[in-house]
Protein backbone atom coordinates (compact mmCIF):
# COMPACT_ATOMS: atom_id res chain seq x y z
CA UNK A 1 0.00 0.00 0.00
CA UNK A 2 1.55 3.28 -1.06
CA UNK A 3 1.76 6.27 1.19
CA UNK A 4 -0.64 8.21 -1.05
CA UNK A 5 -3.22 5.41 -0.91
CA UNK A 6 -2.91 5.21 2.84
CA UNK A 7 -3.44 8.92 3.16
CA UNK A 8 -6.54 8.68 0.93
CA UNK A 9 -7.71 5.81 3.07
CA UNK A 10 -7.28 7.85 6.23
CA UNK A 11 -9.38 10.68 4.80
CA UNK A 12 -12.04 8.21 3.75
CA UNK A 13 -12.04 6.57 7.18
CA UNK A 14 -12.37 9.92 8.90
CA UNK A 15 -15.31 10.88 6.68
CA UNK A 16 -17.11 7.63 7.52
CA UNK A 17 -16.59 7.39 11.26
CA UNK A 18 -19.28 5.85 13.44
CA UNK A 19 -19.57 6.08 17.26
CA UNK A 20 -18.85 2.32 17.45
CA UNK A 21 -15.61 2.73 15.50
CA UNK A 22 -14.41 5.57 17.71
CA UNK A 23 -15.30 3.63 20.83
CA UNK A 24 -13.43 0.52 19.64
CA UNK A 25 -10.47 2.58 18.58
CA UNK A 26 -10.25 4.32 21.96
CA UNK A 27 -10.39 0.93 23.69
CA UNK A 28 -7.59 -0.49 21.56
CA UNK A 29 -5.41 2.61 21.83
CA UNK A 30 -6.19 2.93 25.52
CA UNK A 31 -7.53 6.44 25.13
CA UNK A 32 -10.27 8.17 27.02
CA UNK A 33 -13.65 7.89 25.24
CA UNK A 34 -14.18 10.57 22.60
CA UNK A 35 -16.98 11.79 20.40
CA UNK A 36 -16.53 11.55 16.64
CA UNK A 37 -15.69 15.26 16.41
CA UNK A 38 -13.15 15.01 19.19
CA UNK A 39 -11.70 11.99 17.46
CA UNK A 40 -11.35 13.87 14.14
CA UNK A 41 -9.67 16.71 16.00
CA UNK A 42 -7.33 14.29 17.75
CA UNK A 43 -6.61 12.55 14.49
CA UNK A 44 -5.49 15.79 12.87
CA UNK A 45 -2.19 14.86 14.45
CA UNK A 46 -2.49 11.51 12.69
CA UNK A 47 -0.31 8.44 12.88
CA UNK A 48 0.48 5.41 10.75
CA UNK A 49 -0.01 2.88 13.47
CA UNK A 50 -3.16 4.74 14.39
CA UNK A 51 -4.47 3.79 10.97
CA UNK A 52 -3.87 0.17 11.76
CA UNK A 53 -5.88 0.51 14.92
CA UNK A 54 -8.64 2.18 12.95
CA UNK A 55 -8.75 -0.64 10.39
CA UNK A 56 -8.89 -3.20 13.19
CA UNK A 57 -11.65 -1.17 14.81
CA UNK A 58 -13.62 -1.27 11.56
CA UNK A 59 -13.18 -5.03 11.43
CA UNK A 60 -11.29 -4.77 8.13
CA UNK A 61 -8.11 -6.23 9.46
CA UNK A 62 -7.24 -8.50 12.32
CA UNK A 63 -3.52 -7.85 12.10
CA UNK A 64 -1.71 -4.59 11.49
CA UNK A 65 -1.49 -4.06 7.72
CA UNK A 66 1.47 -1.76 7.69
CA UNK A 67 4.93 -2.66 8.75
CA UNK A 68 5.78 0.18 11.03
CA UNK A 69 9.34 1.43 11.15
CA UNK A 70 9.00 4.37 13.45
CA UNK A 71 11.88 6.68 14.08
CA UNK A 72 11.81 9.43 16.57
CA UNK A 73 12.29 12.98 15.40
CA UNK A 74 15.54 14.41 16.66
CA UNK A 75 15.88 17.08 19.26
CA UNK A 76 16.84 19.31 16.36
CA UNK A 77 13.78 18.50 14.26
CA UNK A 78 10.40 20.06 14.53
CA UNK A 79 9.01 16.64 15.37
CA UNK A 80 10.73 15.91 18.61
CA UNK A 81 8.43 14.09 20.97
CA UNK A 82 6.82 12.48 17.92
CA UNK A 83 7.47 9.23 16.22
CA UNK A 84 8.35 9.16 12.54
CA UNK A 85 6.49 7.80 9.56
CA UNK A 86 8.08 5.14 7.39
CA UNK A 87 10.64 6.64 5.06
CA UNK A 88 10.17 10.09 6.44
CA UNK A 89 9.71 11.95 9.66
CA UNK A 90 6.81 13.48 11.51
CA UNK A 91 3.56 12.31 12.96
CA UNK A 92 3.03 11.32 16.57
CA UNK A 93 2.30 8.21 18.52
CA UNK A 94 -1.27 7.20 19.37
CA UNK A 95 -2.15 8.97 22.50
CA UNK A 96 0.75 11.30 21.75
CA UNK A 97 0.76 15.02 21.14
CA UNK A 98 -0.56 17.36 23.77
CA UNK A 99 -2.45 14.64 25.66
CA UNK A 100 0.59 12.51 26.25
CA UNK A 101 2.65 15.51 27.18
CA UNK A 102 0.07 16.55 29.72
CA UNK A 103 -0.59 20.01 28.36
CA UNK A 104 -3.97 21.35 27.35
CA UNK A 105 -4.90 22.48 23.86
CA UNK A 106 -4.77 26.08 24.97
CA UNK A 107 -1.21 25.82 26.29
CA UNK A 108 1.26 28.40 25.06
CA UNK A 109 4.13 27.47 22.76
CA UNK A 110 6.51 27.97 25.66
CA UNK A 111 4.53 25.52 27.83
CA UNK A 112 4.45 22.98 25.01
CA UNK A 113 8.22 23.28 24.45
CA UNK A 114 8.84 22.82 28.14
CA UNK A 115 6.60 19.75 28.20
CA UNK A 116 8.44 18.29 25.19
CA UNK A 117 11.81 18.91 26.87
CA UNK A 118 10.61 17.23 30.05
CA UNK A 119 9.24 14.26 28.11
CA UNK A 120 12.50 14.00 26.20
CA UNK A 121 14.51 13.88 29.41
CA UNK A 122 12.23 11.21 30.86
CA UNK A 123 12.40 9.11 27.71
CA UNK A 124 16.20 9.41 27.47
CA UNK A 125 16.38 8.08 30.99
CA UNK A 126 13.90 5.28 30.27
CA UNK A 127 15.44 4.18 26.98
CA UNK A 128 19.16 4.72 27.56
CA UNK A 129 21.02 1.44 26.97
CA UNK A 130 22.57 0.01 30.08
CA UNK A 131 25.95 1.57 30.75
CA UNK A 132 25.45 4.27 28.12
CA UNK A 133 26.41 7.82 28.95
CA UNK A 134 23.74 10.32 29.75
CA UNK A 135 24.03 12.91 27.02
CA UNK A 136 23.32 15.72 29.39
CA UNK A 137 26.47 14.74 31.25
CA UNK A 138 29.20 14.64 28.64
CA UNK A 139 32.21 16.86 29.44
CA UNK A 140 31.43 20.55 29.32
CA UNK A 141 34.76 21.94 30.47
CA UNK A 142 38.40 20.97 30.44
CA UNK A 143 38.36 19.57 33.98
CA UNK A 144 35.49 17.22 33.09
CA UNK A 145 37.19 16.40 29.82
CA UNK A 146 40.38 15.40 31.62
CA UNK A 147 38.28 13.08 33.80
CA UNK A 148 36.62 11.64 30.70
CA UNK A 149 40.00 10.97 29.11
CA UNK A 150 41.18 9.17 32.22
CA UNK A 151 37.99 7.12 32.40
CA UNK A 152 38.19 6.05 28.75
CA UNK A 153 41.95 5.48 28.61
CA UNK A 154 42.05 1.82 29.62
CA UNK A 155 39.60 0.51 27.05
CA UNK A 156 40.94 2.80 24.33
CA UNK A 157 44.52 1.72 24.99
CA UNK A 158 43.47 -1.92 24.83
CA UNK A 159 42.13 -1.35 21.31
CA UNK A 160 45.23 0.65 20.35
CA UNK A 161 47.50 -2.22 21.30
CA UNK A 162 45.48 -4.63 19.17
CA UNK A 163 45.67 -2.34 16.13
CA UNK A 164 49.33 -1.31 16.40
CA UNK A 165 50.94 -4.36 14.68
CA UNK A 166 49.34 -3.47 11.33
CA UNK A 167 50.50 -0.95 8.79
CA UNK A 168 54.15 -0.41 9.77
CA UNK A 169 55.43 -1.70 6.43
CA UNK A 170 53.34 0.85 4.58
CA UNK A 171 55.05 3.66 6.43
CA UNK A 172 58.52 2.54 5.28
CA UNK A 173 57.28 2.16 1.71
CA UNK A 174 55.84 5.67 1.72
CA UNK A 175 59.29 7.07 2.50
CA UNK A 176 60.83 4.92 -0.21
CA UNK A 177 58.25 6.13 -2.66
CA UNK A 178 59.02 9.78 -1.96
CA UNK A 179 62.64 9.16 -3.02
CA UNK A 180 61.44 7.19 -6.02
CA UNK A 181 59.29 10.10 -7.22
CA UNK A 182 62.31 12.39 -7.06
CA UNK A 183 64.36 9.84 -9.01
CA UNK A 184 61.61 9.64 -11.58
CA UNK A 185 61.52 13.37 -12.04
CA UNK A 186 65.29 13.46 -12.50
CA UNK A 187 65.15 10.60 -14.99
CA UNK A 188 62.74 12.49 -17.21
CA UNK A 189 64.70 15.75 -16.95
CA UNK A 190 67.87 13.95 -17.99
CA UNK A 191 66.06 12.17 -20.78
CA UNK A 192 64.74 15.38 -22.30
CA UNK A 193 68.10 17.13 -21.82
CA UNK A 194 69.85 14.27 -23.64
CA UNK A 195 67.32 14.30 -26.47
CA UNK A 196 67.76 18.06 -26.85
CA UNK A 197 71.51 17.58 -27.20
CA UNK A 198 71.17 14.99 -29.96
CA UNK A 199 71.84 15.96 -33.56
CA UNK A 200 68.44 15.64 -35.20
CA UNK A 201 69.94 15.34 -38.65
CA UNK A 202 72.20 12.41 -37.65
CA UNK A 203 71.30 8.98 -39.04
CA UNK A 204 70.85 7.26 -35.67
CA UNK A 205 68.72 10.05 -34.12
CA UNK A 206 65.44 8.13 -33.86
CA UNK A 207 67.08 5.06 -32.38
CA UNK A 208 69.11 7.12 -29.87
CA UNK A 209 65.98 9.04 -28.84
CA UNK A 210 64.01 5.82 -28.37
CA UNK A 211 66.82 4.37 -26.26
CA UNK A 212 66.86 7.43 -23.99
CA UNK A 213 63.08 7.31 -23.56
CA UNK A 214 63.20 3.57 -22.79
CA UNK A 215 65.62 4.21 -19.94
CA UNK A 216 63.29 6.79 -18.42
CA UNK A 217 60.33 4.44 -18.95
CA UNK A 218 62.18 1.76 -16.95
CA UNK A 219 62.55 4.14 -14.01
CA UNK A 220 58.86 4.94 -14.31
CA UNK A 221 57.91 1.26 -14.31
CA UNK A 222 59.96 0.65 -11.15
CA UNK A 223 58.21 3.56 -9.49
CA UNK A 224 54.83 2.20 -10.51
CA UNK A 225 55.74 -1.20 -9.05
CA UNK A 226 56.61 0.53 -5.80
CA UNK A 227 53.21 2.22 -5.83
CA UNK A 228 51.58 -1.19 -6.24
CA UNK A 229 53.58 -2.57 -3.30
CA UNK A 230 52.51 0.38 -1.21
CA UNK A 231 48.87 -0.20 -2.15
CA UNK A 232 49.14 -3.81 -1.01
CA UNK A 233 50.85 -2.79 2.23
CA UNK A 234 48.11 -0.25 2.88
CA UNK A 235 45.55 -2.98 2.40
CA UNK A 236 47.39 -4.83 5.17
CA UNK A 237 47.09 -1.70 7.24
CA UNK A 238 43.39 -1.77 6.61
CA UNK A 239 43.21 -4.99 8.57
CA UNK A 240 43.34 -2.67 11.55
CA UNK A 241 39.98 -1.24 10.56
CA UNK A 242 38.41 -4.64 11.09
CA UNK A 243 39.76 -4.64 14.61
CA UNK A 244 38.26 -1.19 15.04
CA UNK A 245 34.89 -2.76 14.28
CA UNK A 246 35.41 -5.75 16.55
CA UNK A 247 33.68 -5.81 19.89
CA UNK A 248 31.08 -3.20 19.03
CA UNK A 249 27.90 -4.19 20.85
CA UNK A 250 25.35 -2.31 18.78
CA UNK A 251 26.68 -0.51 15.68
CA UNK A 252 25.19 2.87 14.91
CA UNK A 253 23.04 3.19 11.82
CA UNK A 254 22.56 6.04 9.39
CA UNK A 255 19.87 7.36 7.08
CA UNK A 256 21.53 7.87 3.70
CA UNK A 257 20.18 10.18 1.03
CA UNK A 258 21.55 10.15 -2.51
CA UNK A 259 20.89 12.97 -4.95
CA UNK A 260 22.85 11.60 -7.88
CA UNK A 261 23.12 8.02 -9.21
CA UNK A 262 26.90 8.07 -8.81
CA UNK A 263 26.44 8.72 -5.11
CA UNK A 264 25.35 5.09 -4.72
CA UNK A 265 29.01 4.08 -4.99
CA UNK A 266 29.67 5.87 -1.72
CA UNK A 267 26.72 4.62 0.31
CA UNK A 268 28.66 1.60 1.60
CA UNK A 269 31.51 3.82 2.74
CA UNK A 270 29.12 6.06 4.66
CA UNK A 271 27.47 3.06 6.33
CA UNK A 272 30.82 1.45 7.07
CA UNK A 273 32.08 4.66 8.72
CA UNK A 274 29.00 4.99 10.89
CA UNK A 275 29.15 1.31 11.86
CA UNK A 276 32.48 1.98 13.58
CA UNK A 277 30.42 3.92 16.15
CA UNK A 278 28.41 2.33 18.91
CA UNK A 279 24.77 3.40 18.56
CA UNK A 280 24.95 4.89 22.04
CA UNK A 281 27.74 7.25 20.92
CA UNK A 282 25.28 9.31 18.89
CA UNK A 283 22.16 10.95 20.24
CA UNK A 284 20.18 10.10 17.13
CA UNK A 285 20.38 8.21 13.86
CA UNK A 286 22.38 10.64 11.72
CA UNK A 287 21.45 11.69 8.19
CA UNK A 288 24.06 11.80 5.46
CA UNK A 289 23.10 13.06 2.03
CA UNK A 290 25.58 12.27 -0.74
CA UNK A 291 25.81 14.92 -3.46
CA UNK A 292 28.24 15.45 -6.34
CA UNK A 293 30.98 18.00 -6.01
CA UNK A 294 30.15 21.14 -8.01
CA UNK A 295 32.05 21.47 -11.25
CA UNK A 296 35.44 23.09 -11.01
CA UNK A 297 36.07 22.24 -7.36
CA UNK A 298 38.58 19.59 -6.39
CA UNK A 299 38.05 19.50 -2.61
CA UNK A 300 35.30 17.42 -1.11
CA UNK A 301 33.27 19.31 1.47
CA UNK A 302 30.30 19.11 3.80
CA UNK A 303 27.46 21.46 4.61
CA UNK A 304 25.17 20.32 7.42
CA UNK A 305 24.27 16.75 6.56
CA UNK A 306 25.14 17.09 2.87
CA UNK A 307 28.51 15.76 1.77
CA UNK A 308 29.76 16.85 -1.64
CA UNK A 309 32.26 14.37 -3.00
CA UNK A 310 33.83 13.37 -6.26
CA UNK A 311 32.60 10.24 -7.95
CA UNK A 312 36.02 8.65 -7.45
CA UNK A 313 36.68 9.93 -3.96
CA UNK A 314 38.32 7.13 -1.99
CA UNK A 315 36.58 5.61 1.01
CA UNK A 316 38.58 7.58 3.55
CA UNK A 317 37.48 10.85 1.96
CA UNK A 318 33.88 9.72 2.37
CA UNK A 319 34.72 8.82 5.99
CA UNK A 320 36.19 12.30 6.44
CA UNK A 321 33.13 14.12 5.16
CA UNK A 322 30.81 11.77 7.05
CA UNK A 323 32.75 12.83 10.16
CA UNK A 324 31.72 16.44 9.52
CA UNK A 325 28.09 15.39 9.13
CA UNK A 326 28.26 13.48 12.43
CA UNK A 327 29.87 16.39 14.24
CA UNK A 328 27.17 18.66 12.86
CA UNK A 329 24.36 16.44 14.17
CA UNK A 330 25.75 15.25 17.49
CA UNK A 331 26.23 17.75 20.31
CA UNK A 332 28.17 15.07 22.20
CA UNK A 333 30.65 14.47 19.41
CA UNK A 334 30.98 18.17 18.56
CA UNK A 335 31.61 19.13 22.17
CA UNK A 336 34.18 16.40 22.71
CA UNK A 337 35.97 17.45 19.51
CA UNK A 338 36.08 21.09 20.62
CA UNK A 339 37.38 20.03 24.05
CA UNK A 340 40.11 17.92 22.50
CA UNK A 341 41.17 20.64 20.06
CA UNK A 342 41.18 23.19 22.85
CA UNK A 343 43.28 20.97 25.10
CA UNK A 344 45.82 20.03 22.46
CA UNK A 345 46.31 23.53 21.09
CA UNK A 346 46.21 25.52 24.33
CA UNK A 347 48.48 28.55 24.09
CA UNK A 348 49.04 28.18 20.35
CA UNK A 349 48.39 30.91 17.82
CA UNK A 350 46.51 30.06 14.65
CA UNK A 351 48.63 30.24 11.51
CA UNK A 352 47.66 30.21 7.83
CA UNK A 353 47.70 26.70 6.39
CA UNK A 354 49.35 28.20 3.31
CA UNK A 355 50.00 26.11 0.22
CA UNK A 356 46.83 25.17 -1.59
CA UNK A 357 44.58 26.75 1.01
CA UNK A 358 42.78 30.05 0.92
CA UNK A 359 44.42 32.87 2.86
CA UNK A 360 41.80 32.77 5.62
CA UNK A 361 42.22 29.03 6.29
CA UNK A 362 44.16 28.86 9.55
CA UNK A 363 45.15 26.13 12.00
CA UNK A 364 46.85 25.49 15.30
CA UNK A 365 49.09 22.63 14.20
CA UNK A 366 50.11 21.19 17.61
CA UNK A 367 51.84 17.86 16.97
CA UNK A 368 48.88 16.41 15.12
CA UNK A 369 49.62 13.91 12.33
CA UNK A 370 48.67 16.76 9.99
CA UNK A 371 48.45 20.49 10.84
CA UNK A 372 45.04 20.34 9.18
CA UNK A 373 43.68 18.51 12.25
CA UNK A 374 44.03 21.79 14.13
CA UNK A 375 42.12 23.86 11.58
CA UNK A 376 40.03 26.62 13.13
CA UNK A 377 36.59 27.43 11.77
CA UNK A 378 34.58 30.54 12.66
CA UNK A 379 31.52 28.67 13.84
CA UNK A 380 33.11 26.10 16.14
CA UNK A 381 33.35 23.23 13.65
CA UNK A 382 36.59 21.26 13.80
CA UNK A 383 38.53 18.78 11.71
CA UNK A 384 39.17 16.59 14.76
CA UNK A 385 36.53 13.91 14.13
CA UNK A 386 36.86 14.07 10.34
CA UNK A 387 40.63 13.67 10.34
CA UNK A 388 40.36 11.02 13.05
CA UNK A 389 37.94 9.05 10.87
CA UNK A 390 40.20 9.56 7.87
CA UNK A 391 43.03 7.84 9.75
CA UNK A 392 40.76 5.22 11.30
CA UNK A 393 39.40 4.21 7.91
CA UNK A 394 42.69 4.28 6.00
CA UNK A 395 45.45 3.14 8.34
CA UNK A 396 44.42 2.98 11.99
CA UNK A 397 47.69 1.26 12.92
CA UNK A 398 49.74 4.21 11.72
CA UNK A 399 47.34 6.55 13.52
CA UNK A 400 47.69 4.53 16.73
CA UNK A 401 51.48 4.81 16.46
CA UNK A 402 51.72 8.45 15.34
CA UNK A 403 49.36 10.02 17.87
CA UNK A 404 48.31 7.69 20.72
CA UNK A 405 46.30 10.34 22.57
CA UNK A 406 44.32 11.30 19.47
CA UNK A 407 43.71 7.61 18.69
CA UNK A 408 42.43 6.94 22.22
CA UNK A 409 40.23 10.05 22.01
CA UNK A 410 38.63 8.75 18.80
CA UNK A 411 38.00 5.34 20.38
CA UNK A 412 36.29 7.05 23.31
CA UNK A 413 34.14 9.13 20.96
CA UNK A 414 33.22 6.22 18.70
CA UNK A 415 32.53 3.71 21.45
CA UNK A 416 30.31 6.11 23.37
CA UNK A 417 32.49 5.85 26.44
CA UNK B 1 48.91 26.56 -18.12
CA UNK B 2 48.99 22.85 -17.40
CA UNK B 3 46.07 20.46 -17.28
CA UNK B 4 46.14 18.09 -14.34
CA UNK B 5 44.17 14.87 -14.32
CA UNK B 6 43.00 13.48 -10.98
CA UNK B 7 41.22 10.15 -11.07
CA UNK B 8 40.03 10.70 -14.60
CA UNK B 9 38.80 14.28 -14.23
CA UNK B 10 40.80 17.11 -15.64
CA UNK B 11 41.52 20.29 -13.73
CA UNK B 12 43.43 23.31 -14.81
CA UNK B 13 46.41 24.04 -12.73
CA UNK B 14 45.71 27.67 -12.06
CA UNK B 15 49.32 28.68 -12.08
CA UNK B 16 52.12 29.45 -14.43
CA UNK B 17 55.30 27.48 -14.71
CA UNK B 18 58.83 28.11 -15.65
CA UNK B 19 60.79 24.93 -16.29
CA UNK B 20 61.16 21.87 -18.52
CA UNK B 21 57.60 21.64 -19.75
CA UNK B 22 57.66 18.18 -21.33
CA UNK B 23 59.18 16.60 -18.21
CA UNK B 24 56.64 18.35 -16.01
CA UNK B 25 53.79 16.98 -18.06
CA UNK B 26 55.19 13.47 -17.96
CA UNK B 27 55.73 13.37 -14.21
CA UNK B 28 52.52 15.23 -13.52
CA UNK B 29 50.54 12.55 -15.29
CA UNK B 30 52.24 9.81 -13.30
CA UNK B 31 51.85 11.55 -9.98
CA UNK B 32 48.25 12.64 -10.45
CA UNK B 33 47.27 9.04 -10.97
CA UNK B 34 49.28 7.63 -8.09
CA UNK B 35 49.32 10.23 -5.35
CA UNK B 36 46.36 9.75 -3.07
CA UNK B 37 44.50 12.98 -2.66
CA UNK B 38 43.77 13.33 1.04
CA UNK B 39 41.30 15.75 2.63
CA UNK B 40 44.07 17.64 4.38
CA UNK B 41 45.93 18.42 1.18
CA UNK B 42 44.16 21.65 0.46
CA UNK B 43 43.66 22.05 -3.25
CA UNK B 44 45.05 18.78 -4.67
CA UNK B 45 45.69 20.48 -7.96
CA UNK B 46 48.03 22.85 -6.18
CA UNK B 47 49.70 20.13 -4.14
CA UNK B 48 50.50 17.82 -7.02
CA UNK B 49 51.46 20.68 -9.28
CA UNK B 50 53.85 22.12 -6.74
CA UNK B 51 55.27 18.74 -5.85
CA UNK B 52 56.22 18.24 -9.46
CA UNK B 53 57.61 21.74 -9.72
CA UNK B 54 59.80 21.18 -6.68
CA UNK B 55 61.11 17.87 -7.95
CA UNK B 56 61.99 19.29 -11.31
CA UNK B 57 63.49 22.48 -10.03
CA UNK B 58 60.79 24.38 -11.86
CA UNK B 59 59.65 27.73 -10.55
CA UNK B 60 56.03 28.47 -9.86
CA UNK B 61 55.36 32.01 -11.01
CA UNK B 62 51.80 32.34 -9.74
CA UNK B 63 49.05 30.36 -8.20
CA UNK B 64 45.54 31.26 -7.14
CA UNK B 65 43.73 28.83 -4.77
CA UNK B 66 40.01 28.35 -5.26
CA UNK B 67 38.00 30.40 -2.74
CA UNK B 68 36.41 28.64 0.21
CA UNK B 69 32.66 28.32 0.03
CA UNK B 70 31.07 29.95 3.11
CA UNK B 71 29.39 27.50 5.44
CA UNK B 72 31.27 24.50 4.09
CA UNK B 73 33.72 22.43 6.05
CA UNK B 74 36.38 20.49 4.19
Amino acid sequence: MSQVNIQRSIRWQLDNLTPAMVSTFCDIAELEPMTEDEFRDWWSDWTWDGLDYLLVARGESEEPMIEIDLREGSSLSGNYGHAGIPGSRGGSMPGGGHRQLGVGRGASDEEKKEAVAQRRKERDEEEAPQGAPSYGDYPKDQAQFAEWQKRTATMAEDIREKVLPYGVQAEALEQELTSAYEGLAQAWIQAYDQIESLDKSASGYDEAKAQILRQAEEVQQKTEQLVQRLNRAQEGGLAGTYIMGAGIESPATVTVGISHPEGRHHEASVRSTISMFEARALEQVPNVHIAPLPEGRARACCSGDIIEVRRDSPAFVIAHETGHAIEHQSARVATLAQMFLEKRTAGETAKPLGGGYAADEVAKPDKFPSPYCGKIYDRGSTEIVSMGLTYMSSNPAKFAKDDPEYFRFMVGVMRGL
Amino acid sequence: MITLSIAGDEYFYRGEWEGPDAAIRRVLTMLSDTITVTPDMGDPVYVIGHQVAEMLGARVISYEPPPEVPGRVY
